[in-house]
């Protein structure tokens, strides 16, 4: 009967519990489900703020924020070191970029977070050089409603989306991103 | 009686693996509530899951609502398979160490009983890691140690179900 009665209290525990975690996110949703919601093209992009993957693949203390790229075409590659498709579409992106000739950026977010780091940091020196690297644990991949990877968004020189692009085919990938980077510079 | 007593319902069955496990494994043993054990670890992770990413879920939801209906499924299966990879891979090689090392006396079904039994502590670590992130308390350190105490917890309980395996009737 004991037995019962502290598997029927340590049940309900853990029902509280789960009840507790429901309800502290719905009043956190209730407060800001619009701010929830992924950007789109036409809409200003979230601003983050991401650790430098240094030359090193060390986690600098510095920190790259889409704020600080305003004014500039940025072309944010969200990317992870075991995704093989990343790995494709990483020279096309970069070489998109360089062609411009422009000030436009590639942000090149690892979202394998601090682990990898070294891994993230020759990929980058061999398929993308000179894109600008950072470290995401995950919190502005979801910001961004990353599913699956890789995922581009496209970003114009006053700080508002021009494209998202999760499945664009390889061959076509090219000429989506130049497009749409002219865009980017245009406005 | 004895089995209307020791688990009447889902969160009682639930409660005993975490704070009479003993009691609960024997219970998965005896016909009546054998067979039950799955059901109440899928339903434990399946209420945590949605309790844990409803923030994840109403991101999905948007992205329904903006026309992706692909990303939002690949967005919810994404998040799914994280919450039950754990518990899935715990059940499934849980379930197969006490059938392999019950030896005569094993019972596959009742052996995955017991494993999802086993599980329950997984699961419910699971769910007081995010409990303490929403507290404001949580710290990576807390999180591996709550973590690591859901497993060490559910290898326990595994040696106790193998024990137990091992104490049924050969068959003749």
């Amino acid at each position: 009967m004991i037995t019962m009665h502290r598997a029927r209290v340590a049940g309900w525990a853990l029902v509280l519990a789960i009840a507790s975690v429901m309800v502290v996110d719905l009043v956190a949703i209730g407060r800001d489900c619009d701010g929830l919601r992924p950007p789109r093209p036409g809409q200003e992009a979230i601003d983050f703020a991401l650790p430098i993957i240094d030359a090193r693949g060390e986690v600098s203390e510095n920190w790259a924020s889409l704020e600080s790229l305003r004014g500039k075409p940025v072309v944010i590659d969200f990317w992870a070191t075991w995704c093989h498709p990343c790995r494709q579409t990483m020279p096309i992106l970069a070489s998109a970029v360089a062609r411009r000739r422009d000030d436009a950026v590639l942000l090149s977010v690892c979202t394998d977070g601090n682990e990898r780091s070294r891994e993230a940091r020759r990929l980058v020196d061999e398929l993308a050089p000179g894109a600008l690297l950072v470290a995401d644990e995950g919190d502005v991949a979801d910001q961004y409603g990353v599913s699956t990877i890789p995922h581009v968004v496209v970003v114009d020189r006053a700080g508002r989306v021009v494209l998202v692009d999760r499945r664009t085919a390889l061959d076509s990938l090219r000429g989506t991103i130049e497009q749409a980077l002219e865009r980017a510079s245009a406005k | 009686m004895a089995e209307r007593a020791l688990a009447p319902n889902a969160v009682d069955r639930l409660g005993a693996a975490l704070a009479a496990p003993v009691a609960a494994l024997e219970g998965a043993e005896r016909p009546s509530p054998s067979g039950r054990a799955p059901s109440d670890l899928a339903v434990l992770v399946l209420a945590g899951f949605a309790a844990t990413h409803l923030v994840g879920i109403t991101r999905a939801g948007w992205m329904l609502v903006d026309g992706d209906g692909t990303g939002a499924i690949d967005a919810l299966l994404s998040q799914l398979s994280d919450a039950v990879r754990a518990p899935l891979v715990f059940v499934l090689g849980g379930g197969l160490l006490v059938t392999l090392l019950a030896g005569k006396r094993r019972a596959p079904a009742t052996d995955f009983d017991l494993a999802c039994i086993a599980a329950v502590p997984l699961a419910a670590s699971a769910v007081l890691v995010q409990l303490l992130a929403r507290l404001g308390v949580a710290s990576t350190g807390l999180e591996r140690a709550a973590v690591a105490l859901g497993c060490a917890w559910g290898a326990v309980l595994l040696l106790v179900a193998l024990r137990q395996a091992r104490r049924r009737e050969a068959p003749p």
